[in-house]
C-alpha cells in the first residue's frame, strides 16, 4: 500500500455519510476480501513515537502488530458489534456504520525505532503503541 | 459479541477464526471469504448487475426491500442480489428476476429517512435459484452456489488474459476522473475471473448484457465478451482523447505564443527598450487616424502596425515598417487647400508676375472658371513649351499663387530610373516612395500645383522608362488611383494640377505629349523684353545689388542696347544677367562714394559691358552670291542661320561642313539636284558641274544643326552661286523643298520670325502652307516683317535674288 493512499483514505475516514467518497474508498481498495483501515493519531515524543489506533471493540488477541525499524503494520479483524442475548436480540438493524471485518493499517515511521522495545496497551478502546527511537 | 456460531456471525468472524498472538509474529488468515448460507433473502435490483468482488452502495426504497433488510440483517449480513428483467416493475415476482445472481455481504447500513436506506454491499459468489421458499413480503430462496470453469493454463490463455488487463489499464488511463490507484489495482489482479468480474460492471453496456456476462460460467468466454466491450470503449476513448488533444494543441499553441510574447516584453522592459516602442506605435496609430486615409489604406497600415507589435525594435524590419506607416500618416489623404475662385484676383496675380503670355493666362482663368462650376472635375495637365528663360517655371509658381494652392516642383531632367517616379517596392533595402508621392508629402495637400520640369529631358535605360511611368500619373482618367510601389495602396492624384515644362516638344515621348495640353511660350520680342526688363528685371536686380530705384535710373534705350548688342536669346535670362552686371558696376561706384545717383544710358552700358557681343551682320554676310540667311528652330528659340556656298575647280565633289546632321545633308543634296535640273533656267553651264567642286558651310561650325527646314535656303544659296546673283541682304527664308521644286511647310514659325526680327531682317519667305500660322506671330513682328508665302522654288528665287544680277568681280572670276 502506498503512503499516498493511506493519507487520502485517512482523510476520508469519518466522513461516512459521504457515500460517494466511501465508494471511492471501497471500490479501489485491494480486490478480494475487503479490509478496512482504522484511523490513527501519531506523535513524535522526546524518545519515542506514539501511535494511537482507533480500534475499539477489538480484542487484544485479535490484533496483530508487525513492527519493522521504519514501518508498523496493524492487522486484525473486528466482529460486528451486536447486542447480546442478555440485552435482548436485535430485531431490526437501524444503522451499521462501524467498520467490521478484517482490517489492515500500515504506518510509515519517520525515524528508526527499536523493535525490541515496542509495546502496546489498550486504553478505553484505543490501542496505544509506543515505539522507542533508536539511539 | 455473538457466541452462537450461526449465520449472523459467520461472515464477520469466520475470517479470523485463528486469532494470532498480539506481538505481531503470527499471521491472521486474511483472505478467506465469508460463508454464504443456502437460504438467502433476495433483494431485487432494478437496473444494474452486481458482480463478485464489487463493492457498491445501493439505495433501497421499496417497502418490501426495507423489510427484507430489517428482518434479515440482524440474522446475517449476507443477502442475495438478483436483477430485474424489467427495471420499471415496482413489485417484481420471482419470474421477473433473472435466475442467476450474486450473494453479497452488507458492509454498512445508513438510514437517511424511514423509507430510505443506503447499504454498501460487496459481491461474494454467483448463485442460481434452486427453490423459492417464500415470495412474500420478500423473496427467500434456497440457492446453489455456482463455480466458474477455468480453462487450462496455457500460454495462449495467459496472453489473452494479459491483453485484457492491459486494455483495461489503458482505458482507465484515458478515462478522466479515475484515480491512479484504479489502474494499479487492475494491473495487480492476477486472477482472470476476478478481472472479468471487476471490469464487467464498468462496461458501458445494457444491464441485460451484463447479466449475460454474469451468467457465463466459462471464464474463457466471459473474458472474450469483456474484451470486446473494453476494446470498443477503448477505441471511443482514444478518439475522444485525440479530439481533445487537437483542441488542446491549438489552444496551447496560442497560449504558448502569448506566453512567449509576455516574456519578451518582460525582457524588453528589463532592458529598458519597451516603453519607447509601445509609445511609438501608439503615436503612429494616432497620427494615422488623424490623416484620415481611405478605409482600405487604413486597414493596410493597421495591419503593419499590428506586425510592429510583435517585432523587436532592434530588427531591421521594424524601422522599415515605422517609416512606411509614417509615410502613410504624413500623406495628405484628405487635406485639400481651398481654391481661390475669384477670377479677377487670380488675373491680377498672374499679371503682377508675368508680362503678356495672354494665351497661358487665359487658359488658367478658364480652368478656374470650370473649377468654380464643377468642383469635382479633373485637374488639367498642361505642358508649357518654350525656350529657356521665358518664365515657364516661375509661371508655375504664380499659377499656384493665383489659385491659392501649394506649389511643388520636381525636375525630371536626367531622371532615368522608373523607380524615381513610382518608388521602390518595400522589399528593397532603403526603399522609398517615388518623387510624386514625396512631393505630395512635402506639399501637405492633395491638390497642389505640381510642376514637372524638363519633361523633354527624361532619360531611359535598362532600369525602365520613367516617361512611361509618368503616363499613369498624367492620365486624368487613371491617376485617381495612382499606385506607388512603396505605398502599395492607391492615391488619388486627380486633384493635382500638373504642369509640365519642356524646351523642345520632340524630346517629349509621343504618348506623354498626347496626354498633355501643350501651351507654347514662344520667345519674347524686343518690345516685350523691354517691358519685362523695365517692370521686373531691373527692380529685382536693383534690390539684389542693394540699390534704391532712385540711385540708378534706366533709359529705355539702354535696355534696347543690352537686348540687341549684348544678348541673343529667346528668353530674358541673359538680359537679366547683363542688367545685373550694370547694376553691380553702378553699385560699386555708389559704394565707393563716387556718386549718389546714376542714369544708365546706352553709352554707359557700352562703357560698362564692353564691346557689343552680338553684331547684326546680316547685310555683311549676304553681300556676295552663294550666301543666304536661313531660319532655324532650336530649343533655345528661333535662330538665324547663315548658309555659305562656294565653288572652285575640281571634279564635281560636294563638301559639307558646319556640324550638320543627316537630314540637313540630304536636303543639301536635294537642293543641288534641283539646281542642276534647272541649269538652263539659272544660266549655269551644265558642264561646270563636272569640273568644279562645291563647298557648303553652315556657321557657326561648332553648333550641331539638323532638319529639313533649311531646304529652300540651301537651294537659294546654290542657285545664287550658279546664277551669280547675290541674295537680297534683308531677306531670310525657311521651308522644306522637294525635288519637283515645291515648298513644304515647317514648324516653329513664330520663333523663327522673332529670330528674324532680332536679326534685323525685313522680309521673310515662308511656305504658303504656313500662312495660317501667322496668327500666332506677335503683332510687333508682323508690323516689322514682310512675309512672302511661296509655293515653289521659283517664287523663292524671284523674291530672294537681286533682280539685276550685278555680279561682283571676284565671283565671275571663279566661275
Amino acid at each position: 500500500m502506498d503512503p499516498n493512499r493511506s493519507i487520502k483514505l485517512r482523510w476520508l475516514h469519518g466522513a461516512l455519510h459521504d457515500v460517494t467518497s466511501e465508494l471511492a474508498r471501497l471500490q479501489f481498495s485491494r480486490f478480494g476480501s475487503h479490509t478496512w483501515q482504522p484511523a490513527i493519531n501519531a506523535y513524535r515524543c522526546d524518545k519515542c513515537i506514539r501511535v494511537c489506533v482507533d480500534l475499539a471493540g477489538v480484542e487484544r488477541s485479535r490484533i496483530d502488530l508487525t513492527v519493522e525499524p521504519e514501518r508498523l503494520i496493524i492487522r486484525g479483524a473486528r466482529d460486528v458489534p451486536e447486542p447480546t442475548h442478555a440485552e435482548g436480540r436485535a430485531v431490526q438493524l437501524l444503522a451499521m456504520e462501524i467498520d467490521y471485518g478484517p482490517f489492515e493499517r500500515e504506518v510509515h515511521l519517520p525515524a528508526l525505532v527499536d523493535i525490541e522495545k515496542v509495546h502496546a496497551e489498550q486504553r478505553n478502546g484505543l490501542l496505544w503503541i509506543s515505539l522507542p527511537l533508536k539511539l | 459479541m455473538n457466541e452462537e456460531p450461526i449465520s449472523a456471525l459467520q461472515p464477520g468472524s469466520d475470517g479470523k477464526s485463528a486469532p494470532s498472538n498480539l506481538t505481531g509474529m503470527g499471521n491472521i488468515a486474511e483472505t478467506s471469504a465469508p460463508q454464504v448460507p443456502d437460504l438467502l433473502s433476495i433483494l431485487p435490483l432494478r437496473s444494474f448487475v452486481v458482480f463478485p468482488g464489487t463493492i457498491l452502495p445501493l439505495t433501497v426504497g421499496r417497502a418490501a426491500s426495507i423489510k427484507l433488510l430489517d428482518e434479515t440483517l440482524p440474522q446475517t449480513k449476507v443477502i442475495g442480489l438478483l436483477t430485474q428483467r424489467d427495471e420499471t416493475k415496482e413489485d417484481p415476482q420471482p419470474q421477473d428476476l433473472y435466475p442467476v445472481g450474486v450473494a453479497a455481504i452488507v458492509l454498512k447500513l445508513l438510514r437517511q429517512s424511514d423509507n430510505h436506506v443506503v447499504i454498501v454491499v460487496q459481491g461474494l459468489r454467483r448463485f442460481a435459484l434452486r427453490k423459492i421458499v417464500t415470495a412474500h413480503p420478500y423473496l427467500r430462496a434456497e440457492v446453489d452456489l455456482l463455480n466458474s470453469k477455468l480453462p487450462p493454463s496455457t500460454k495462449e490463455w495467459e496472453a489473452t488474459f494479459r491483453n485484457l488487463r492491459d486494455s483495461a489499464a489503458k482505458l482507465l488511463e484515458l478515462t478522466p476522473d479515475v484515480p491512479e490507484q484504479a489502474r494499479a489495482a487492475v494491473l495487480s489482479i492476477e486472477d482472470p475471473e476476478q478481472l472479468t468480474d471487476f471490469l464487467a460492471p464498468n462496461l458501458n453496456v445494457q444491464a441485460a448484457q451484463k447479466q449475460a456476462i454474469l451468467e457465463e460460467l466459462d471464464v474463457e468466454k466471459r473474458l472474450a465478451i469483456v474484451q470486446t466491450g473494453i476494446s470498443a470503449q477503448l477505441e471511443i476513448a482514444q478518439i475522444q482523447q485525440k479530439l481533445q488533444q487537437d483542441v488542446q494543441s491549438q489552444f496551447s499553441e496560442a497560449q504558448r505564443r502569448a506566453y512567449l510574447r509576455e516574456q519578451m516584453k518582460a525582457i524588453q522592459r528589463e532592458l529598458g527598450e519597451e516603453t519607447g516602442a509601445t509609445d511609438q506605435i501608439e503615436r503612429l496609430r494616432k497620427r494615422l487616424e488623424e490623416a484620415k486615409p481611405p478605409e482600405e489604406v487604413l486597414a493596410q497600415a493597421d495591419r503593419e502596425l499590428r506586425r510592429l507589435d510583435v517585432i523587436p525594435p532592434a530588427s531591421p524590419e521594424y524601422s522599415v515598417i515605422v517609416s512606411y506607416v509614417e509615410t502613410i500618416a504624413e500623406l495628405p489623404w484628405s487635406k485639400l487647400s481651398e481654391d481661390n475662385l475669384d477670377l479677377n484676383q487670380a488675373q491680377q496675380i498672374l499679371d503682377r508676375d508675368h508680362y503678356d503670355l495672354e494665351k497661358v493666362k487665359r487658359r488658367l482663368i478658364e480652368y478656374l472658371a470650370v473649377r468654380k462650376l464643377n468642383p469635382q472635375g479633373h485637374g488639367p495637365i498642361l505642358c508649357f513649351l518654350g525656350p529657356p528663360g521665358v518664365g515657364k517655371t516661375s509661371l508655375g509658381q504664380s499659377i499656384a499663387d493665383a489659385l491659392g494652392r501649394k506649389f511643388v516642383r520636381m525636375s525630371l531632367g536626367g531622371i532615368r530610373d522608373e523607380a524615381e517616379i513610382r518608388g521602390h517596392r518595400r522589399t528593397y533595402i532603403a526603399s522609398m516612395p517615388g518623387r510624386i508621392i514625396q512631393e505630395l508629402r512635402r506639399a501637405g495637400t492633395r491638390n497642389p500645383v505640381m510642376m514637372l520640369d524638363e519633361v523633354d529631358k527624361i532619360g531611359a535605360d535598362f532600369r525602365g522608362d520613367p516617361a512611361s511611368a509618368l503616363l499613369e500619373v498624367l492620365d486624368p482618367r487613371q491617376n485617381n488611383t495612382f499606385s506607388d510601389r512603396y505605398l502599395d495602396v492607391p492615391f488619388d492624384l486627380s486633384q493635382v494640377l500638373f504642369i509640365a515644362t519642356a524646351n523642345y516638344i520632340d524630346g517629349v515621348p509621343e504618348p506623354l505629349r498626347d496626354r498633355m495640353e501643350v501651351i507654347s511660350l514662344p520667345g519674347y520680342t524686343e518690345r516685350e523684353k523691354l517691358e519685362i526688363a523695365k517692370r521686373y528685371l531691373v527692380r529685382r536686380q536693383l534690390e539684389e545689388n542693394g540699390l534704391k530705384p532712385e540711385q540708378c535710373e534706366w533709359q529705355d534705350d539702354a535696355f534696347l542696347r543690352i537686348i540687341n548688342d549684348y544678348t541673343h536669346e529667346a528668353g530674358v535670362r541673359e538680359l537679366e544677367r547683363q542688367i545685373g552686371a550694370v547694376c553691380r558696376a553702378v553699385a560699386a561706384q555708389v559704394a565707393r562714394g563716387k556718386t549718389e545717383r546714376v542714369t544708365v544710358t546706352p553709352e554707359l552700358v557700352a562703357e560698362l559691358l564692353g564691346p557689343a557681343k552680338y553684331v547684326r551682320e546680316t547685310k555683311l554676310k549676304t553681300s556676295q552670291p552663294g550666301v543666304v540667311t536661313g531660319l532655324a528652330y532650336t530649343p533655345a528659340g528661333g535662330e538665324v542661320l547663315h548658309i555659305e556656298a562656294m565653288r572652285y575647280p575640281g571634279k564635281g565633289n560636294v563638301t559639307l561642313t558646319g556640324h550638320i546632321g543627316e537630314v540637313m545633308k540630304e536636303s543639301v543634296q536635294a537642293a543641288l539636284s534641283l539646281v542642276r535640273s534647272r541649269d538652263g533656267q539659272l544660266g549655269a553651264n551644265p558642264e561646270d558641274f563636272r569640273k568644279i567642286d562645291i563647298h557648303v558651310h553652315v556657321p557657326a561650325g561648332a553648333v550641331p544643326k539638323d532638319g529639313p527646314s533649311a531646304g529652300i535656303a540651301m537651294f537659294t544659296a546654290l542657285a545664287s552661286l550658279f546664277s551669280n546673283r547675290p541674295v537680297r541682304p534683308d531677306v531670310a527664308m525657311t521651308g522644306e523643298i522637294t525635288l519637283r521644286g515645291l515648298v513644304l511647310p515647317i514648324g516653329g514659325l513664330k520663333e523663327k520670325s522673332l529670330a528674324a526680327m532680332r536679326a534685323g531682317i525685313s522680309t521673310v519667305i515662308i511656305p504658303k502652307l504656313n500662312e495660317k500660322d501667322l496668327v500666332d506671330v506677335p503683332e510687333e513682328a508682323k508690323q516689322k516683317l514682310k512675309f512672302i508665302p511661296v509655293e515653289n522654288v521659283d517664287e523663292v528665287l524671284n523674291a530672294a535674288l537681286e533682280k539685276n544680277g550685278a555680279a561682283p568681280a571676284p565671283e565671275s572670276k571663279v566661275a
